[in-house]
């Protein structure tokens, strides 16, 4: 009962932000709306049992999307005064809902009742337990639909590459250096285990490459809005974090191909694990894939300040 | 969360999104109505899978939401670096909101 009650609140909550970011008179307003939109939707994520999309929607829906948006603003909305991109006007939108709700109620009153019998996994149960994989989200991402994931990770690789051909000036850095060098500088290791947590952590409950991407990528961006060098010790050099380069964007596309491929010699079939060794398999996809994908996320932002 | 109130907040998230996307002026409002819209979409396909029984919902659905959203960002991202080299291409329209305005005479 008392879940049901919060359940609502939530919903209408959520709805009314929506409302807010589309019309905010401020376009910074607007994108902090989002923001807190995204993180609501995960809250959502998570009273409909679906854990991973929570993170993924909190780490990529809220978090990158928003730091996208708010810094694209700095640039295409200086002014923050109202005569800047002119917010949805409710009036306009109230006699949208109208006609629009009424299409859209009807169209569900058939589709609740056969909801329950919809059902998009219909013969994989059995698939999904012979991989061997514990966590069943990754089982679906790298072992039943991996030919998805797969295509996906090709759009984002596609899509960043475009982004290196556009060109735009280097970023700026940040001045405030006692956030940079006190809190960045203590927050990149914990981010990074994190991180890695998250990744290992897909494969036996909710986690996952992507989330962990996420995150990974949200400390290289810290890294790279404040100009901090990271060097490992044996190493004479930092760690090149402020230039884009390509060669570590294909790593994980290249290494899920050559799994992919490896599958047809020693399982059989292209993408197919050999019995027993999907776990591990799966474990050294999604880690290159990890590395590649936050430094993908992290070139989508635009050049960093050495380029 | 019931199955129905899930399907009504999807709902009205797609048709704020797509309303919001369509009478809204300025690159930044469209991406974010765009967004919008489609976390109305997923929210629409996560609240159709049913999780009778199950800790968890459908695990094929999660994995197609999860897809979308990555797909999203990079969309959104894109747009957004082409929107600034825009702006930065045309030296007496600083901003695309002015370039909306100038093109709308």
């Amino acid at each position: 009962m008392i879940l049901a009650a919060l359940d609502l609140i939530l919903a209408a909550t959520l709805v009314s932000i929506a409302t807010q970011a589309l019309t905010a008179p401020n376009v910074r307003e607007a994108v902090l709306a989002f923001v807190v939109f995204g993180l609501l939707l995960a809250i959502v994520w998570v009273r409909l049992a679906a854990p991973d999309v929570a993170l993924a929607e909190a780490a990529v829906g809220a978090g990158i999307t928003g730091a996208l948006l708010l810094e694209a603003s700095a640039q295409l909305a200086p002014r923050a005064t109202h005569d800047d991109g002119a917010p949805v006007s409710k009036s306009r939108l109230a006699m949208l809902l109208a006609p629009g709700g009424l299409v859209v109620a009807a169209a569900l009153s058939g589709w609740v009742p056969t909801a329950a019998a919809a059902r998009l996994s219909v013969a994989t149960p059995e698939r999904l337990a012979t991989l061997g994989i514990a966590h069943l989200v990754t089982a679906v991402l790298l072992g039943v639909r991996a030919f998805d994931t797969l295509l996906e990770v090709s759009v984002l690789l596609t899509a960043v590459l475009v982004a290196h051909g556009i060109d735009l000036p280097p970023r700026v850095l940040a001045h405030d250096r006692p956030f940079a060098d006190g809190v960045v500088r203590r927050m990149l290791p914990l981010i990074v285990l994190v991180s890695l947590y998250l990744l290992w952590a897909g494969t036996i409950r909710t986690g996952g490459a992507f989330q962990a991407a996420a995150v990974l990528a949200g400390g290289l961006l810290l890294a790279r809005f404040t100009g901090i060098r990271v060097g490992l010790p044996p190493r004479s050099r930092p760690l090149d974090l402020h230039r884009r380069r390509r060669r570590r964007l294909v790593m994980g596309p290249a290494t899920f191909i050559a799994v992919a491929l490896a599958g047809a010699p020693l399982a059989g079939a292209v993408l197919a694990y050999p019995p027993g060794w999907a776990p591990l398999m799966v474990l050294g996809i999604e880690a290159a894939l990890t590395a590649s994908l936050a430094w993908t996320l992290v070139d989508l932002f635009g050049p960093g300040p050495a380029d | 969360m019931a199955p129905p109130l899930a399907l009504v907040a999807a709902g009205a998230l797609f048709i704020l999104g797509f309303g919001g996307q369509v009478v809204a002026r300025g690159i930044l409002r469209r991406l974010l109505s765009f967004n919008v819209m489609g976390s109305g979409v997923f929210l629409f396909l996560l609240a159709s899978a049913p999780a009778s029984g199950e800790p968890t919902v459908d695990p094929i659905a999660q994995a197609l939401v999860l897809t979308g959203i990555v797909v999203a960002v990079a969309s959104t991202a894109l747009a957004l670096l082409l929107a600034r080299r825009l702006a930065t291409m045309t030296d007496d329209a600083p901003t695309l909101e002015s370039l909306d305005d100038r093109l709308e005479g």
